[in-house]
């Protein structure tokens, strides 16, 4: 049936438009024709023949992008308007990076990589301009979204965030206090050419301590010696806001290349279906540019970023304690509904993240290049609560985190091989001001760390490509914090620790805590590409993680969960073995990846129910960072069908089984099975319109350990035993998304998009287990967004 | 000092010596004073006088939210169905000396009030204070004891109640919401 469909639209493509040949030639830098350059016009693609030449018969009338990539080339792109038979020069670049491995059919190194990853697309990226970085990251399998609120967003990957999903921005990681469940990663999607997440292991160079996996950001590039830009207007009606965004890129010109971005989120309260969610809005600012003047051998820049975020947390979620919890949980809507506003209040947060880096890459040799880079981060992060008198706008939470990273790396590729080495140094230095009139949640330390690996690719046979690596990591954290003498002996630090006490300040002991960790991670991964249709890569890894420093040093009552959180300084660093086997296949009109993994992690560092303790403020659970084994098994998958040229249907989802195999009870906090599925109706030749629809199926969580507290409430001025239900996770919800877009080229080849969208069509009422405020309120209703996009 | 030492050592020395290059200042490390925690409320004192009596209700907590528990402690006992006058009274005993934060509470008075629930039969309590806008603060009040019995008195300290909901100005804490600065539980005995 969908063949003849297939025939039926072919057919009438032929009838209503001409066709052409387009041929062309495919040159170097030094006019010299690359044999084997992969042209692609549309969806066809060949090779150039050995002068160069290439020929595409039977191209339809209209508008086509082309790419070429060639190894060791930059990718060019153009588009080309075609209404007659047309003759093209294309003149290739040379990659002064060769970086990034470039698609060459022939080469025996799989173009592919050993690593299990997957890509943001560029359409995902831009449609998604005003949210945040974890939500463009769900559109990969197996990825969701730890929410605080409808501000703050983390992404999961595989049941798994926070410290162990590093992220990694050009090379280098951020360290931004990711180790906060509530601290969303401190970067601008918009500022990025390429996302992706690696999901299984092999990530070595980037640390050996990725248990999770890992999100890698990669800079706009650009081959064209031109300059190009966009600029972006995206306006939202829930939150009745919206981002601007503007780039400008300017590719190999004379030797010197730049890049300049900025942009700017604005949004007021969120809303619910039945209330404004009060005090829920937030602002971001980035800016970003680089510059770098490219050379024959040697390749060096400068970068710099800046990015700034307030994000208000909902007034109803501000809590003191567990009759609050109980009443908030009881009562099923928040306890403060305001009308709509743009102000934000206490309780918020407010972060900067800047980066300042150089760089050089030298070409030693057509086969080898050294890169080195260095790097100093500066991270502020103010967290704000409701409090009283002179405090009422001082910070409870001030953190200011100093780091300084020196990469450098060499490869080495060969026809057959591929050999990467290199060395990180980095020293940090985290101060927690005492001027919060709070104690710190954690303290203020330096931390030195020193990493070393390798990693070697081989193609072992014609279909076959297997690699293996190695790293070795250093770490020493020197921390200063003050103890109450009470917690100390509560914590039966003494005298296994004592050593660690520099001084007496009456109630509280000052204590200088040393640690230091050796780790080896390693990893391995082979792959096989069975036949045009299949390829398969099993990987394995061994990665290493050290206790961070909530989990070793918090003390105290966390207000937003209304939980006292104990850290312990005995934890040991955390081990995760993790297998993951990547399934593809590829046919007409059937594509298929599918990722079955096995985790388990010995000693993995979780929060756990312990008991109970009474301040004056009432009674807390106590909550402590213990060890346990744990085993995570799961599946992600993403199907399409395309069945013409204009009909397309995808089903991706995912499932994850979490066990806590030391009390054989499932691990909290584990996204549900999920399957989101789309069809998607294109019709290029009416602007190039693309719409889709999409449905979100979020099933209920079935397995999850019983964290409930006992705990007596005054009710009707009477003392009564309840039970505050912390752990049901709340039901199953359906989501229906629509969005469109129509593009108009101009006569200089300028584009216009245009963008719609709905989100939560039918304004469904629904909580997130993921989202740590779903005691209090619902989830953001229905939003229409509108964008406006100007590419030159 | 031994080998593995003396790697550790010249592997860290290696670390910063590579580092240095672009290093901007680091921060002082003088870090030798604790947090002053001004905000801490450590004693929660309930003052009933009638009767010819003064009967003072304290609970005192000076690790904060450390593992020690609040010391409660009575004066005496209570006269049954006798009218007292009281007051309550929130201190910082962390300090040296103390800091009474009571008259911030009453600066602040419209976002907090004091709600207190007796053991049933023990009594009532009516507010006899008010903040700007006419409702009850409960830093005063006046507390009619019941029959002779025992139980239990809850005082409960809520920053941004809705005193507009329903009961809450006249000592319901049921619709109060807000969030919970204090709760303190005092053993009480009328004979």
């Amino acid at each position: 049936m969908s063949r003849i469909f297939y025939v039926i639209s072919l057919l009438w493509g032929y009838l209503l438009f001409g066709q052409h040949t387009v041929t062309g030639i495919v040159y170097g830098s030094q006019q010299q024709p690359l044999e084997g350059a992969h042209i692609h016009l549309s969806d066809q693609s060949v090779n150039a023949q050995k002068d160069g030449t290439f020929q595409f018969r039977n191209v339809p009338q209209g508008k086509h992008k082309v790419f070429v990539t060639y190894v060791g080339y930059l990718r060019k792109d153009t588009l080309i308007v075609v209404t007659q038979a047309q003759d093209l020069v294309l003149r290739l670049q040379k990659d002064p990076v060769v970086l990034q491995e470039v698609a060459v059919k022939g080469n025996p190194i799989s173009n592919k990589g050993l690593v299990v990853e997957a890509k943001v697309k560029t359409v995902e990226l831009q449609r998604n301009a005003a949210r945040s970085l974890a939500e463009v990251l769900v559109e990969i399998p197996g990825v969701s979204i730890l929410r605080t609120g409808s501000t703050i967003a983390k992404p999961v990957i595989q049941g798994l965030h926070s410290s162990r999903v590093p992220v990694v921005v050009n090379g280098i990681r951020s360290e931004d206090q990711q180790w906060g469940v509530d601290h969303a990663p401190n970067f601008d999607s918009n500022t990025a050419g390429k996302i992706s997440v690696i999901k299984g292991a092999g990530a070595l160079q980037y640390g050996g301590d990725a248990i999770g996996g890992l999100i890698l950001i990669e800079p706009h590039v650009f081959a064209k010696d031109t300059l190009s830009g966009s600029a972006v207007v995206s306006l939202h009606s829930n939150g009745r806001g919206g981002a601007v965004n503007a780039a400008i890129h300017r590719g190999n010109f004379c030797d010197w290349a730049w890049n300049v971005q900025t942009g700017m989120k604005y949004f007021g309260d969120r809303e619910t279906p039945d209330y404004v969610l009060s005090n829920s809005g937030s602002r971001e600012y980035s800016f970003s540019g680089d510059v770098k003047h490219i050379g024959k051998k040697v390749v060096w820049g400068a970068a710099a970023s800046f990015y700034q975020s307030q994000m208000a947390i909902l007034t109803a979620s501000h809590i003191g304690n567990v009759t609050d919890l109980y009443y908030a949980i009881t009562s099923g809507q928040p306890y403060f509904v305001g009308d709509f506003g743009y102000g934000i209040s206490n309780p918020k947060q407010e972060v900067r993240h800047m980066r300042g880096k150089l760089f050089l890459n030298y070409t030693l040799s057509d086969s080898e290049s050294w890169n080195t880079q260095y790097e100093m981060q500066y991270n502020q992060r103010f967290e704000y609560d409701i409090r009283r008198g002179q405090a009422r706008n001082t910070p409870s939470l001030d953190l200011t985190l100093t780091t300084h990273t020196v990469l450098s790396d060499y490869k080495k590729q060969t026809e057959k091989a591929v050999f990467k080495a290199g060395v990180m140094g980095q020293y940090q230095h985290n101060e927690a001001s005492p001027d919060t009139g709070i104690r710190p949640l954690i303290p203020t330390y330096e931390k030195v760390d020193f990493g070393l690996y390798g990693v070697y690719q081989y193609a072992i046979a014609p279909k076959w490509t297997a690699e293996a690596g190695i790293r070795y990591d250093f770490s020493q954290m020197m921390a200063q914090k003050f103890y109450l003498k009470s917690r100390w002996n509560e914590r039966n630090y003494s005298p296994q620790f004592d050593h660690f006490i520099v001084g007496d300040a009456g109630t509280q002991w000052n204590t200088r805590p040393e640690f230091l960790f050796h780790n080896l991670s390693a990893s391995a991964g082979i792959r096989w590409n069975a036949n045009a249709a299949w390829d398969f890569l099993l990987s394995l890894g061994r990665a290493v993680r050290n206790p961070n420093p909530s989990e070793l040093f918090s003390d105290g009552l966390h207000h937003a969960t209304g939980m006292i959180e104990l850290g312990d300084l005995n934890l040991k660093q955390e081990k995760a073995l993790k297998t993951a086997l990547e399934i593809n296949y590829r046919s007409t009109p059937f594509t298929l990846t599918a990722t079955p993994y096995m985790n388990r992690i010995q000693d993995f560092m979780y929060l756990r129910p312990v008991g109970f303790e009474t301040t004056i403020r009432g009674a807390f659970p106590v909550w402590e960072y213990q060890r346990t084994d744990a085993l995570l098994l799961g599946l992600d998958w993403n199907a399409q069908v395309r069945w013409n040229t204009h009909w397309s249907y995808g089903v991706m989802g995912a499932m994850v089984y979490a066990q806590d195999q030391t009390t054989d009870t499932p691990i909290i906090d584990i996204p549900p099975l999920n399957f989101t599925q789309h069809i998607q109706f294109e019709y290029p030749q009416w602007h190039g319109l693309t719409t889709q629809l999409r449905c979100l199926w979020m099933t209920q969580q079935h397995r999850y350990p019983n964290t409930n507290i006992d705990a007596s409430i005054v009710v009707d001025n009477q003392l009564v035993p309840v039970t505050v239900d912390v752990s049901t996770p709340p039901p199953g919800y359906v989501l229906w998304d629509w969005n469109a877009a129509i593009t108009w080229v101009a006569k200089n080849k300028s584009e216009w998009v245009m963008g719609l969208g709905v989100q939560n069509i039918g304004n469904t009422r629904y909580r997130n287990y993921l989202n740590r405020q779903r005691f209090f309120a619902d989830e953001m209703g229905r939003n229409i967004q509108v964008q406006l996009r100007y590419n030159f | 000092m031994n080998t593995l030492e003396k790697v550790q050592k010249s592997i860290r020395l290696v670390a910063v010596a590579a580092l240095t290059l672009g290093m901007v200042s680091c921060s002082d490390d003088d870090n030798n004073t604790p947090v002053n925690e001004e905000e801490v409320i450590t004693t929660v004192t309930v003052r009933l006088t009638g009767g010819g009596q003064v009967v003072t209700l304290t609970s005192r907590d000076l690790d904060g939210d450390g593992p020690n528990a609040p010391v409660v402690t009575a004066s005496g006992n209570l006269t049954p169905n006798t009218t007292y006058t009281g007051t309550v009274s929130f201190l910082n005993e962390a300090e040296t000396p103390a800091e009474d934060k009571t008259a911030e509470i009453q600066a602040e008075g419209l976002e907090h009030q004091v709600f207190f629930q007796p053991t049933s039969g023990l009594g009532t309590f009516t507010y006899t204070d008010s903040d700007s806008s006419g409702r009850p603060i409960g830093l005063s009040f006046n507390y009619v004891s019941g029959n002779a019995g025992t139980g239990n008195l809850t005082v409960t300290l809520r920053h941004m109640p809705n005193k507009a909901a329903a009961g809450v100005a006249a000592g319901d804490i049921t619709n109060a919401g807000g969030s919970t600065d204090v709760q303190v539980q005092y053993p009480i005995t009328i004979n």
